[in-house]
């Protein structure tokens, strides 16, 4: 299929052409030649007249003109020959780690934004990483696609967006800063029930029984045991019994003392009161650092940072962060379970983890295992009967308006036409003296 | 011979052709001579002049009327005959359908040399072709015509005329018979012939006219002159009286011309059959 950039040049070259046809329907003919010795003798007068005539005369030279006209025209209009025609195009965003559930996913992302299974709009499938971290990457990434897709389609008027995400994500920043380059509505999918767009079933992760294991030797009251305690879990002092009672009854369970001892629980918290985490390397001085930030909440306080985190990588992942970016607790995965680190010290006797900002580093200690992090982002509902935005983005928002794109696709096309259209001058040059000197003599 | 001047030349036997006025060549031949002799054909008496050879007295006369007589006797001589024919381009008209100028032009030099060589008369040709000029110096021996024939057969017209330069070829002593159309160098052609008239040469002009050009065709053409690439006109109908009326004041001119030069001036249309044409040149009548 051709499109043009400039569709009105090519338009304008075609009523050339078309005005060189009605041209050649008109007649300005030269009388048949008699050699006649006593020529002289005529009367002169002029032999021009204008006549219509049922065939275009001098066919040749018409085509010739009318090829020259609009292969000049294809090629200043921006002549494209890998156009597909398709008006619209679906892009679908998941997260490269669930590359496993290709399938699942993609059966997902084959559901038109509309829900209209007979309009069938193609969709591109974006692994991206960190998705599953922050979806505004997804947004990011889809914006660049947007502009790929409608720099090389010039018929492409309007995109949609579908990310995939699971319950939970680690940071909604990037969705919430990116989210209004997108000019539409974005059907978020989560990945881990596939719920239609728009769902408004719960995020909230499921919460297990917690149980604390303090020291042996504290004197006090453990302060994470007394943080997790307001929150309705159970506190023990470390004892072999009681820490193989505390896992069959668990789903977290949270050391506060250095404990290699297998368990049955789902999440393993190693929370020790002081020192450094198994793993974790001493601070090489003590660093004050202003909060710490998990699940969307930071608790702000004059921390002191201890040690520093181990090397992440797909087992080991981030849940909870100082102000300065530097990982605070961390998880590392066992299997089916998991097991969580953290490196901050709460001054025996502190009221900090009472607070409602602690929340947030509370609620990702307690989460499932990968389950760490805020809520998935939402997209308001088609049905809400609110102000939506539509389903689709216009293509033509995406698209460079600088010069590029009135070039022809592809490049080597516009020095192909203008050849063409200059062979043709040139035959037609050619073709119009020999019909002259035919004339003439 | 060519088969086609068959019929002509059984059509021309036992036609001569006179010459116009006393010829000065010394020759004897069947013309009346200039020269005034003591040949054996009494002519008329003159009286005596001082100077006058005193053989020429007719003494018996003398005797008789006492009054000196010279006897008077006319010669008879020969007239060389040049055919200066025409072969230009304008000559081979029409090229297709009828006979052409070209044609109508060697039946009648064909026809003036026979008649020539049968008056006992030496016959040349001094014909302009596409390819240059052939010439045939004046002969009067046996098959003379035949040579002319078959020669002006095998010439094919072309080229532009120069019958002008021709012309200053041809002996003054000498009768000239111009055959053309009259529209290559015509002009020039009058000039010179005006020279050879004074010199006291016989000159016959035998005008071609193709019947196709005394009108002009039905519809529109551009006619294109065969010699100048240059001139063209077109033609149409309502300009048919103007050329027509053109023409034939061009012909008259021509006629008047010649005319005052004190030449024979027969124009022949190509639709007049040839020995006809040739008897009319003969005559010096028209047509």
């Amino acid at each position: 299929m051709i499109g043009f950039a400039m569709p009105w040049l090519f338009g304008g070259a075609l009523v050339s052409a078309l005005a060189i046809t009605a041209l050649h329907f008109l007649s300005v003919r030269q009388p048949r030649v008699l050699l006649l010795p006593t020529a002289r003798f005529v009367p002169e007068r002029d032999a021009r007249a204008v006549a219509r005539q049922a065939k275009p005369s001098d066919l040749l030279l018409l085509l010739l003109r009318v090829i020259a006209l609009l292969a000049a025209g294809a090629a200043l209009a921006g002549a494209r020959c890998d156009e597909r025609g398709a008006r619209r195009s679906s892009i679908v965003v998941i997260d490269a780690a669930q590359r496993a559930d290709s399938a699942a996913l993609l059966r997902i992302a084959s559901a038109t934004p509309t829900g209209d299974a007979a309009e069938a709009v193609p969709s591109l499938v974006l692994w991206v990483r960190g998705v599953s971290d922050d979806p505004g990457v997804a947004i990011a990434a889809a914006i660049r696609e947007s502009a790929r897709q409608a720099q090389a389609n010039p018929s492409l008027s309007e995109l949609s967006l579908t990310v995939l995400v699971p319950e939970t994500v680690r940071s909604r920043r990037g969705w919430d800063a990116w989210r209004r380059q997108w000019p539409a509505s974005i059907r978020v999918v989560r990945s881990a029930h596939a719920v239609p767009n728009d769902s408004t079933a719960s995020v909230a992760p499921a919460f297990g029984t917690v149980r604390v294991v303090g020291t042996a030797t504290a004197r006090a009251t453990d302060v994470v045991g007394a943080a997790f305690a307001v929150r309705g879990a159970r506190s023990t002092r470390a004892t072999a019994t009681a820490a193989d009672g505390a896992d069959t009854d668990a789903d977290v369970v949270v050391y506060r003392a250095a404990s290699d001892a297998a368990t049955r629980a789902g999440v393993t918290v190693l929370w020790p009161v002081s020192g450094v985490p198994a793993g974790w390397r001493p601070a090489p001085a003590m660093d004050s650092v202003g909060a710490v930030a998990a699940n969307g909440l930071a608790l702000v306080a004059p921390w002191v940072r201890t040690a520093l985190p181990p090397a992440l990588s797909d087992s080991v992942r981030a849940i909870a962060w100082w102000s300065d970016g530097v990982p605070a607790a961390v998880e590392r995965a066992r299997g089916a379970s998991c097991a969580r680190e953290v490196a901050v010290v709460v001054a025996e006797g502190s009221d900090l983890l009472l607070s409602p900002a602690a929340e947030g580093l509370l609620r990702a200690l307690r989460a499932p295992c990968g389950g760490i992090g805020v809520p998935a982002p939402r997209e308001p509902s088609g049905n809400s009967g609110g102000l939506t935005q539509s389903a689709y983005a216009r293509a033509s928002g995406f698209r460079d308006s600088g010069s590029g794109s009135r070039t022809t696709r592809p490049a080597w096309l516009a020095t192909a036409l203008l050849a063409l259209a200059f062979v043709a001058l040139l035959a037609e040059q050619v073709l119009r003296r020999e019909s002259a000197e035919m004339v003439t003599s | 011979m060519s088969a086609d001047y068959g019929p002509l030349l059984d059509a021309l036997r036992g036609v001569r052709w006179a010459a116009r006025r006393a010829v000065a060549a010394a020759p004897s031949g069947a013309h009346r001579s200039r020269q005034r002799g003591t040949a054996g054909e009494f002519t008329e008496y003159r009286l005596y002049r001082q100077g006058d050879d005193p053989r020429a007295l007719d003494w018996k006369l003398l005797a008789r009327s006492d009054r000196a007589f010279v006897r008077l006797s006319d010669d008879r001589a020969l007239l060389p005959t040049w055919i200066v024919l025409d072969g230009s381009a304008s000559m081979d008209f029409p090229a297709e359908g009828g006979v052409s100028k070209w044609r109508m032009a060697c039946a009648v030099a064909v026809g003036l040399a026979a008649v020539a060589h049968a008056s006992g008369d030496p016959v040349g040709v001094l014909a302009l072709h596409a390819d240059g000029v052939w010439r045939m110096p004046p002969r009067t021996r046996r098959g003379s015509v035949r040579e002319i024939a078959r020669a002006l057969d095998a010439l094919r017209p072309g080229g532009s005329s120069a019958l002008a330069t021709a012309l200053m070829q041809i002996p003054v002593t000498a009768r000239c018979v111009l055959v053309t159309d009259c529209l290559g160098d015509h002009e020039s052609t009058i000039k010179n012939a005006s020279v050879l008239a004074a010199g006291g040469a016989m000159l016959e002009c035998v005008h071609i006219v193709a019947r196709e050009e005394c009108a002009l065709p039905e519809g529109i053409f551009r006619a294109q002159d065969p010699e100048d690439a240059t001139v063209w006109r077109v033609t149409s109908v309502d300009i048919r009286s103007g050329y027509a009326a053109r023409f034939d004041a061009f012909r008259a001119q021509v006629r008047d011309q010649w005319r005052a030069l004190g030449a024979g001036y027969t124009e022949v249309t190509t639709d007049v059959a040839p020995a006809r044409a040739v008897r009319a040149v003969v005559a010096g009548v028209a047509l």
